[in-house]
């Protein structure tokens, strides 16, 4: 898996903490060659040549205010350094403006074949608010035009828990957009983070969050109507039809490693010469990124080796945020052979299975519509620690009770 | 005890050149005086040098080489001065210290009576701090001992035993508050103990000032001869030099023989660090001399004098009947310090002197580190505090809930703050304190009786039937006097804390002293500030003990999920219960965080349920927002909720957090706050 970063945005929008400039002139060939420089520079140094690439994400910032033919020669490097199949998922943020929306087109003639766009809502007055720059005028025919050119592999995100909105106010919103949904959407409660214009205004008291009780009935209310239009929860925020989950957020999630290029992005690679795995941090400004690139062949900023502690932590953290859970498989497979039931704290695991919190599938070979992914079928043969959707609604209060 | 010297005072006094008066720092300045690169491995031995060796000291004081055969009985007066909070005792006592020229006038340190910092943030003198001057009066040299007493109700017992080792007190009134509570308690004790009084009416120099009112308010209330009382500004110095020729023609001499067996009275004690405790006394009869071996009428154990001395610059060596000074001997922890104890010569045994009481807890807490690791580093520090406290008494306790801990007696909640502000200030400690209770009694059938300082000591209910005869609760006297329009609510406040009117007096036009029998569980949380409150600050309090009354006291358990919560346990009268037990419950709902689980928090006395919360269970907490950019941030914050969860207690299902005990304890439920 391959995650490229481009960190230029047209506006701000007050909730966002990523790593990402508005610069609206960013020098797209300097931006072309760093990142290329970084593929062939990984390939290089940990002689990964030919090595079967599953997905690239093209995240961003905002990525579809690149040029189409600096991800078309990205996409070709890709191509001829590793091994790109031709069902490999290949994702791009955009934003739903109408400039944009024209040149979707483009993207997906260069082999972009997945589409996530950043709805985030269907209310104009709160995407004003949100900072947003398109309307939902504009955000509807994206959804639609792109459902043309990218079929089912269209997704987009929503965004719930605002200021003073109602059960009421989320389910007309979330049915409306269900009602255009391609088979996969996000709906991320809105989370306030550090540094944004958002947690100024919430220190400040200008921005009120909802209390903790209306969250739950927000959360609970999005189940429901999911559920209703066939949509399966396989994540905390993520939701799929007809097997159209997201690849390349799984392979987070389930432990598979990516490499992470451009500014500020982060990778997780396996050494096989060192029997250990590393996590990757770039340099986080464009410039720096960009200089340090053209000199050194990478914009690296810190190689870091995980510990075998991190690994298995990492396994149970991600995995008990989707609905299969921690495969034992998967859990033996990258933890040098540690039984996970042996590196959990069983009594705590036993207590909250009791209590309906966690389900220990042992030896699992049926389908069950609610939690089974088609593509895991094999990985959860020998059984899974997984959550219930209860316990998943507080799975944070969980894990580190079940990890010593 | 409660307060000793910190070093850095001493430092700033040398580069002064000046001198304070200040019990240890009296030593200790004296040896870096003498030699800046102090060894204080040589501390003793410098301590016990003959006078005359000593050195040319830099002191500013003309009193070189004091003769005290000089100073016959005739020649020292001892005295003290009592006055209510903010009244300008310490003010008083650095201008009588300045005409004296003990200490110089253009000195930095303000108030040389109030050592630290908790004394200073409060204005009171926790504990006595005395020295001794000498003053030429009409061709004749005196030896005056100005004896401190401690300035708080909490000190009581202390400040009896300091007013009888004086034959008189200044009666200090500030002329525009005019009579204050304190100043009547204080009153009593001194002339219980059969003291010379002179009034002294203080800040005159106000425009608020009133002396000629307050001057009548001393005459009625205390029917004291008020023909010889003196007007003064301490602040401005007005009057002052009027105030010694009163203390030596109004105060008799002690009446000491010099010739008769050994009797000195030990009247305050402190720990010093490098020189061990010291003790102040009083000599009442005889000499006593450095090497002489004597013995504690109380607790008839033998120590050596190593050194004595008087509390003044020019350390000079005494022990003659009638003086007043230092002694250090071979005590080795401040608790064997007893403050009223008889000292004689140890073949030579003499009668006690009259009205000693060993140090009696009346508020006991438990204290819990709020994190169970700091147990073995608090218990040092908690042993070193008390080392230089005798009145603290300290025992180890163990709470399911909190875990290990000590559960500590003190003199008062005011003592209890201070020992906890040190605690926490000196030390670093984080801790919890328990809600303070009182000693209650029970007595048996069989005529037997125990004192009970822990709920978990209330006896069970198979107990309270077959064995107990009847529960008594310690009572106190207090007096509160307070302008007449804040009657009607004082009175209401009293009579909800079960307090029962004695009588009260109009002292003027228009302030009134009343008497109440209060029980002493009731003023020990909040009823100072509730007292304050009621009266817009101006009602003034204060108490003594009153002995035990039978009273209907039950204990009140927490229950958390059914389970019974021990270091929530309270003994409440049972009037209180219901109103307690609702407020307690309420209040623990909104400090217990959300669980997993229902949280049902019950307050109940016996089988029966008083009042109960309910925390509905928590329904969501999960991050929404996971992927590759976020699993740093994740993996650190995992890391400390892994921690926190370890610092968890458990009650069943039911994990508190120490804070939640803290947050519960610390917000008037617990011990009152007083800030």
């Amino acid at each position: 898996m391959i995650y490229i970063h481009w960190p230029f945005c047209k506006s701000k929008c007050t909730y966002c903490n990523f790593n990402k400039y508005i610069d609206p002139n960013p020098d797209h060939k300097r931006m072309k060659n760093s990142l290329i420089s970084e593929i062939k520079h990984y390939v290089q140094k940990y002689d990964m040549k030919g090595r079967i690439i599953h997905s690239v994400y093209f995240g961003g910032g905002t990525p579809s205010l690149a040029l189409p033919s600096t991800f078309e020669e990205i996409l070709n490097t890709i191509a001829n350094e590793f091994t790109l199949p031709s069902n490999a998922e290949i994702t791009m943020e955009g934003n739903p403006t109408s400039t944009e929306t024209r040149k979707l087109q483009n993207f997906h003639s260069i082999g972009i074949n997945r589409l996530s766009l950043g709805l985030q809502s269907l209310d104009d007055i709160e995407l004003k608010r949100l900072g947003r720059d398109h309307t939902s005028k504009e955000a509807i025919n994206a959804v639609k035009e792109s459902i043309e050119i990218f079929g089912e592999n269209v997704t987009f995100d929503l965004i719930f828990g605002r200021e003073g909105q109602t059960v009421d106010d989320w389910r007309i919103e979330l049915k409306n957009a269900l009602e255009i949904a391609s088979n996969h959407i996000s709906l991320y409660e809105l989370t306030i983070k550090r540094g944004t214009p958002l947690y100024k205004d919430f220190i400040k008291g200008k921005f009120k969050k909802p209390s903790p009780d209306k969250l739950a009935d927000l959360y609970d209310i999005t189940l429901e109507i999911t559920k209703k239009y066939g949509f399966q929860q396989y994540e905390v925020s993520n939701f799929q039809r007809n097997e159209k989950y997201s690849k390349h957020n799984y392979g987070y999630w389930s432990g598979l490693d990516y490499l992470g290029i451009g500014p500020g992005a982060h990778g997780r690679l396996t050494v096989p010469s060192k029997e250990a795995r590393f996590r990757t941090i770039r340099r986080l400004y464009p410039e720096e990124w960009m200089k340090q690139c053209e000199e050194t062949g990478e914009g690296i900023a810190k190689y870091e080796q995980m510990s075998s502690a991190d690994v298995r932590n990492e396994l149970v953290l991600f995995g008990l945020r989707t609905r299969i859970g921690i495969p034992r498989t998967r859990f033996r497979k990258y933890s040098l052979d540690q039984e996970l039931e042996k590196y959990l704290n069983m009594e705590q695991v036993n207590k909250f299975i009791e209590d309906g919190f966690l389900v220990w599938e042992n030896n699992y070979t049926k389908y069950d519509k609610e939690w089974v992914l088609n593509d895991f079928r094999e990985e959860i043969q020998n059984g899974v620690l997984r959550p219930t959707e209860k316990g998943l609604a507080v799975i944070d209060e969980i894990v580190p009770r079940i990890l010593y | 005890m409660i307060s000793r010297p910190i070093l850095f005072n001493i430092r700033s006094h040398i580069n002064n050149k000046s001198y304070i008066i200040h019990r240890n720092t009296l030593y200790i300045s004296k040896r870096i005086n003498r030699s800046l690169n102090i060894n204080y491995g040589n501390l003793f031995r410098n301590a016990v040098r003959p006078l005359q060796k000593r050195g040319h000291s830099s002191s500013s004081n003309p009193n070189k080489n004091i003769d005290l055969s000089k100073f016959p009985a005739e020649n020292i007066r001892n005295f003290s001065i009592i006055a209510h909070v903010d009244h300008g005792k310490s003010t008083l006592a650095d201008r009588l210290l300045e005409l004296t020229g003990t200490i110089s006038s253009n000195h930095l340190h303000q108030q040389v009576l109030d050592k630290l910092t908790v004394e200073r943030e409060r204005g009171i003198t926790v504990k006595a701090q005395t020295c001794s001057m000498f003053y030429e009066y009409k061709n004749k040299d005196y030896l005056l001992n100005l004896i401190d007493t401690p300035g708080h109700v909490d000190f009581n017992y202390e400040v009896s035993r300091s007013l009888a080792a004086c034959q008189g007190t200044i009666l200090l009134v500030d002329s525009s508050q005019g009579i204050q509570a304190q100043t009547v308690a204080n009153f009593f004790l001194a002339f219980n103990e059969g003291l010379a009084i002179i009034p002294v009416i203080n800040k005159i120099d106000l425009p608020t000032a009133e002396p000629d009112r307050v001057i009548n308010q001393i005459e009625s209330t205390f029917e004291l001869d008020v023909s010889l009382y003196v007007k003064i500004s301490a602040k401005s110095g007005i009057g002052i030099d009027k105030i010694l020729p009163a203390v030596i023609e109004k105060i008799p001499p002690p009446s000491g023989d010099i010739n008769k067996p050994l009797k000195a009275f030990l009247f305050d004690s402190w720990y010093d660090t490098y020189v061990g405790v010291v003790c102040l006394m009083a000599i009442v009869d005889g000499k006593l001399q450095k090497g002489d071996k004597i013995m504690s009428a109380y607790s008839e154990k033998k120590y050596e004098v190593i050194d004595i001395g008087i509390m003044h610059p020019e350390q000079v060596i005494t022990g003659h009947a009638g003086q007043v000074g230092y002694v250090i001997c071979s005590m080795k922890v401040a608790t064997e310090a007893h403050i009223g104890d008889t000292f004689y010569h140890i073949k030579n045994p003499v009668e006690p002197l009259p009205g000693f009481e060993p140090a009696k807890s009346m508020v006991f807490a438990g204290v819990f580190p709020t994190d169970t690791n700091e147990f073995s580093r608090l218990d040092e520090s908690i042993t070193k505090l008390t080392l230089n406290d005798a009145s603290v008494s300290v025992q180890k306790e163990t709470s399911t809930a909190l875990g290990q801990g000590w559960r500590i007696g003190f003199l008062g909640t005011l003592h209890m703050d201070v020992f906890r502000q040190r605690l926490e200030e000196e030390h670093d400690a984080n801790i919890i304190v328990t809600r303070p209770t009182v000693p209650y009694k029970i007595i048996y059938r069989d005529g037997t009786s125990k004192l009970i300082r822990n709920p978990t000591e209330f006896p069970d209910p198979m107990e309270m039937q077959n064995k107990v005869s009847e529960l008594q609760e310690p009572m106190v006297l207090a007096t509160i006097i307070l302008p007449e329009e804040y009657m009607g609510s004082v009175m209401d406040l009293c009579g909800s804390r079960r307090g029962e009117q004695l009588e009260y007096n109009y002292m003027d036009e228009s302030r009134v002293m009343m008497k109440y029998s209060i029980p002493l569980a009731e003023i020990v949380t909040d009823f100072h500030d509730e007292l304050k409150s009621k009266s817009s600050g101006y009602a003034s309090f204060d108490y003594e003990d009153m002995g035990y009354q039978t009273s209907d006291i039950v204990k009140m358990n927490v229950l958390i999920n059914k389970k019974p919560v021990d270091a929530l346990a309270a003994i409440l009268h049972r009037s209180q219960v219901a109103h307690v037990g609702r407020e307690w419950a309420k209040k623990l709902s909104e400090v217990i965080p959300k669980q997993l689980y229902e949280v049902i928090i019950q307050t109940a006395v016996g089988g029966k349920v008083i009042a109960r919360e309910t925390i509905s269970a928590m329904r969501k907490n999960v991050t929404a927002k996971c992927y590759g950019g976020d699993v740093t941030r994740k993996m650190k914050l995992l890391e400390k909720q892994k921690e926190g969860k370890k610092k968890m207690k458990m009650i069943g299902n039911i994990e508190l957090p120490q804070k939640a005990f803290y947050d519960f304890l610390s917000t008037g439920s617990g011990t009152s706050k007083k800030k």
